[in-house]
């Protein structure tokens, strides 16, 4: 018996071709694929890139082809979940995350939003404004007081 | 902030330990803001419930606890007399929310409890006028029309948080850190995000 396929489009109109089942865990798609009719080309998936639509089309086919029955099947997905996190750059990770939120899959943006967290564990505040990118606007005299507020946090 | 979006944040900071927590106040001030809230609620400082009822009233506070925005508000929807939300009796499916405004021609869906889905509807579409703003939702036959201005401020503060506000409301009760000392964050903002932090420990 034949699995129904359905083509994927990336932002850079890359094409993936998935089963069905694996494409439905994302109830984006599943909903595009319900209320709308497809474009020749495939979904398009305007806002995710073809090098992360293959990391989401990575963990979609081992999630649907792997439905954990025991404590010991548990334990390997969660096994192959941290391989699978392994393998990201920081970039690829954040950008996982916007794509698991568009897409609507809430196994994967668990992993990651707890992937960011685990990375964030034990980072000085300079290690996570370099981490987002982000430029210090506090004055002096805020930070000041803002560290002399949550001094138990820095003992 | 910029690089994940506000809700998305707090999913991440929401899953950090406390200390890890409190140091993210020190990032910026985005981040203050947005951490302080969990702080807060980790540290389980002088939090307080709030009683909500059944009739719309903490929607109403929450677009009222911030007297000055609400002003504004009013100003740019000059000739409606203000703008709030109240609970349309017999309107609504079992187990929906609809909310109407005592303006006709708007009203709020806010969902099933737990739907997460909301948005503005206009009741009579010969209401809207050429050239007036309407702010769509992922529903096509939701909207609203909003004055210059106005938008801005529904989209900061109308947002997701608000509806589970409304969504969170049908179970009767919302908890609130005290986050309005925060410095830096509107009352409305502070309410906002309290909400959205209340989630993790009622309902």
């Amino acid at each position: 018996m034949s699995t129904k396929k359905i083509t994927l489009l990336s932002s850079d109109r890359e094409q993936f071709i998935v089963d069905e089942a694996v494409a439905i865990q994302s109830q984006t798609i599943k909903n595009l694929i319900e209320d709308t009719v497809p474009d020749e080309d495939g979904i398009p998936l305007p806002v995710v890139h073809s090098r992360i639509l293959a990391k989401v089309t990575e963990y979609l086919t081992k999630h649907a082809n792997y439905k954990p029955h025991n404590d010991a099947a548990k334990e390997e997905l969660k096994n192959w979940d941290v391989k699978f996190l392994g393998k990201l750059d920081n970039n690829t990770l954040f950008d996982l995350i916007l794509a698991a939120n568009y897409l609507d899959i809430k196994g994967l943006l668990d992993l990651t939003c707890q992937a960011v967290a685990d990375l964030m564990k034990g980072m000085s505040v300079e290690e996570v404004r370099k981490l987002f990118n982000i430029e210090n606007d506090f004055t002096p005299e805020e930070e000041e007081a803002v560290r002399k507020e949550n001094q138990w946090a820095f003992d | 902030m910029a690089l994940l979006g506000l809700d998305l944040m707090l999913k991440v900071l929401d899953r950090l330990d406390a200390r890890s927590l409190a140091l993210c106040l020190m990032v910026s001030r985005d981040w203050n803001r947005v951490a302080s809230t969990l702080v807060y609620q980790e540290r389980g400082r002088d939090d307080y419930y709030m009683m909500v009822n059944d009739n719309g009233g903490d929607l109403q506070h929450l677009l009222a606890i911030d007297v000055e925005r609400v002003m504004y508000a009013e100003n740019q929807v000059k000739g409606s007399g203000g703008f709030h939300f109240e609970r349309i009796p017999g309107v609504w499916k079992p187990g929906e929310m609809k909310w109407g405004t005592h303006r006709k021609d708007l009203g709020a869906y806010a969902g099933k409890p737990g739907e997460r889905k909301w948005g503005f509807h206009r009741k009579d579409p010969g209401v809207w006028k050429p050239g007036e703003r309407k702010w769509g939702t992922h529903r096509k036959d939701l909207g609203v029309r909003l004055a210059d201005g106005l938008e801005s401020w529904l989209c900061n503060f109308v947002s997701g948080a608000i509806f589970s506000a409304l969504e969170r409301s049908w179970f009767g009760k919302a908890h609130i850190p005290r986050v309005s000392q925060v410095r830096g964050v509107s009352k409305l903002v502070a309410y906002s995000l309290s909400i959205i932090d209340g989630k993790r420990v009622s309902v």
